[in-house]
């Protein structure tokens, strides 16, 4: 029985001596606190959900005032603007609390992402805007999208979408074909990287520009030839030698050297291909002459020489 | 059952309040009618099954009935 004063209490006038109240209270199962016999009237408090229940008890009983939060509340409803301003207030946050102000797309593919964007602005649902019915979009996207799109879901976090989706995958078919594989130019054979085709050359072995590395054509046992799809790639150790010049300009000879050097490297990355790599870099000449420095530099790379 | 504590008396499971003023509170239980005696009796909450009293208690007297 603790006093709830802080809460909220209705603090009462009951016009009946005070034996009475009690008694009342045993037969109706009432709660008072802080009862006090006065000379006309027994004050007491009761807790506001037994307000009718007083009422229906006490016929003479007058309510002074309710205590506590609750009855901080009751004098703030009294007052009819406030009503509207507490109306318009939860109004306002029942709206606010239902809007949209971002929309976040989860995938793998940017194209995807860039594309169910696109289709979202064409459906209408661009932010800020009142959110809608999450299996619409869902749908409108998944029909729209249906080629892009393997699987995708919607759903409301706080005041933003979230959009998670994954996209098709489709296997490429590569056709394969029978041109032969040749050198584009003269190297000694490092390795082959080839699928198909029948190899004419070994590695270590010298090679021309011309000449053919892997056929499409192989012999069979029974003297016929048969033909081949050809597919891959020769790898050769290739030469070339890099000249670059600059002013002397006074800096110190070894920032020169290396100025020179990453120079020469950036000439010769330039002639490379995927995969290719230097295999060795030997200074030829490093030398002044007339206010100007030349670097020679040989290369020995590691190229692939069938790709033109 | 009664509880007191500090010049506050707990009373549970009472039948019936029969007289009440500030220096003599008498309570009907089942079996025995206790008079509370003192100054200042208040009835702090009162419940159809609890009474809590407060005030400088003087003697409690249990008067059991033939």
């Amino acid at each position: 029985m603790k006093n709830k004063k802080e809460i909220g209490l209705d603090e009462w006038r009951l016009y009946d001596d005070l034996l009475h109240v009690l008694q009342m209270v045993k037969i109706h199962d009432l709660e008072l606190y802080d009862v006090s016999e006065h000379a006309t009237y027994t004050s007491c408090f009761a807790p506001v959900f037994q307000r009718h229940r007083v009422h229906s008890c006490f016929e003479k009983a007058q309510l002074v005032k309710t205590t506590g939060m609750l009855g901080y509340c009751f004098r703030c409803l009294a007052k009819p603007y406030r009503v509207v301003g507490l109306l318009c207030a939860v109004g306002v946050w029942y709206v606010l609390s239902h809007m949209v102000y971002g929309i976040e797309i989860k995938g793998s593919d940017p194209n995807c992402t860039k594309l169910i964007q696109d289709t979202l602005v064409q459906l209408g649902v661009t932010t800020p805007c009142y959110e809608t019915t999450l299996q619409n979009i869902k749908q409108d996207l998944k029909k729209t999208l249906e080629h892009s799109i393997a699987w995708l879901e919607i759903e409301k976090i706080g005041s933003r979408y979230l959009i998670s989706y994954t996209p098709k995958a489709f296997a490429s078919v590569e056709e394969l074909g029978h041109e032969e594989l040749i050198a584009q130019q003269d190297g000694v054979i490092e390795r082959f990287e080839v699928l198909h085709g029948n190899k004419l050359r070994k590695v270590n072995e010298f090679v021309h520009k011309g000449d053919v590395l892997v056929s499409n054509v192989i012999d069979t046992h029974d003297q016929t030839k048969t033909e081949l799809f050809v597919k891959g790639r020769v790898f050769a150790y290739t030469w070339k030698d890099v000249s670059v010049t600059m002013e002397d300009d006074g800096m110190p000879k070894s920032m020169q050297y290396f100025d020179m050097l990453l120079q020469a490297r950036s000439e010769i990355s330039e002639q490379m291909k995927k995969d290719d790599r230097i295999y060795h870099e030997n200074i030829l000449q490093f030398s002044k002459e007339l206010g100007k420095i030349k670097m020679v530099i040989h290369y020995t790379l590691i190229q692939d020489i069938t790709t033109p | 059952m009664l509880s007191i504590h500090s010049n506050q008396i707990m009373m549970e499971h009472y039948q019936e309040v029969l007289a009440v003023s500030s220096v003599q509170i008498s309570v009907r239980f089942d079996a025995y009618i206790v008079l509370i005696s003192g100054k200042d009796l208040q009835i702090l909450a009162l419940a159809s099954s609890e009474i809590y009293l407060n005030g400088k208690l003087e003697s409690i007297e249990f008067v059991y009935e033939k």
